[in-house]
């Protein structure tokens, strides 16, 4: 099998089943950015080191960078662009604006696909809980801090 | 004053955390043409030649 062999697979893409042909040696990154066009998807270091192109695998969180495309047949994909509904905004996304946790804003969409992981699965997380769950995300702008706060105010309901 | 020594958001905020700003890497335009850098295979050394040939056969490269 070559990396370009196509592969035909199926899979829901934040809630939406989609039928796809990848290349048997393509990486999930490439399917959303350049096949799916969701860019808000980012291309980090392409080698599973900074958690920018992090992307939710039945609620799990995956560096989509070095994911198989091919492997993700059957599975639920979630992206920064099914976190909100509709107009409304997710607690996480809502808190990251309050907080001023959002900068150059190139790491954001790989955090807060991580950060909804771990809600999901910790709904009430002490502020250590949070970083080792950031432990995979780098922000080269280096607003950790304020992301933290931003997560803990969003497992808190809101409030600050 | 409103502004100063107020908390405001920032304006670009919002496209950022849903994922919607586009970024230099984002951007697509017609007739966009890409690049690719070679880089050196040792450490440090003279160029003498570089064989191109086969790149320059290459369907859709424009410039070497």
């Amino acid at each position: 099998m070559t990396v370009d062999q196509p592969v035909s697979i199926t899979c829901t893409v934040n809630g939406e089943e989609r039928a796809l042909q990848v290349g048997a040696g393509e990486t999930l990154l490439q399917t959303l950015r350049q096949r799916l066009c969701l860019t808000g998807t980012k291309e980090g270091c392409l080698e599973g080191e900074c958690g920018t192109c992090t992307v939710l695998i039945d609620g799990v969180p995956v560096d989509s960078c070095i994911q198989s495309a091919a492997a993700v047949d059957g599975r639920e994909i979630r992206t920064i662009e099914g976190l909100s509904n509709g107009e409304r905004l997710s607690p996480l996304q809502q808190a990251f604006l309050d907080h001023a946790a959002v900068q150059c804003g190139f790491c954001i969409p790989g955090m807060l696909m991580t950060l909804t992981a771990l809600q999901e699965h910790q709904p009430t997380p002490s502020p250590g809980d949070v970083v080792t769950a950031l432990s995979g995300n780098t922000c080269r702008c280096t607003g950790y801090r304020q992301m933290v706060d931003a997560a803990m105010a969003a497992a808190r309901g809101g409030q600050t | 004053m409103s502004v100063i020594g107020s908390s405001v958001q920032r304006s670009d905020g919002e496209a950022k955390v849903r994922g919607d700003a586009v970024f230099g890497v984002d951007l697509v335009v017609q007739g966009m043409l890409h690049a690719r850098l070679l880089r050196a295979p040792v450490a440090s050394g003279k160029i003498r030649h570089i064989d191109t040939k086969a790149a320059a056969a290459s369907e859709g490269v424009r410039m070497l």
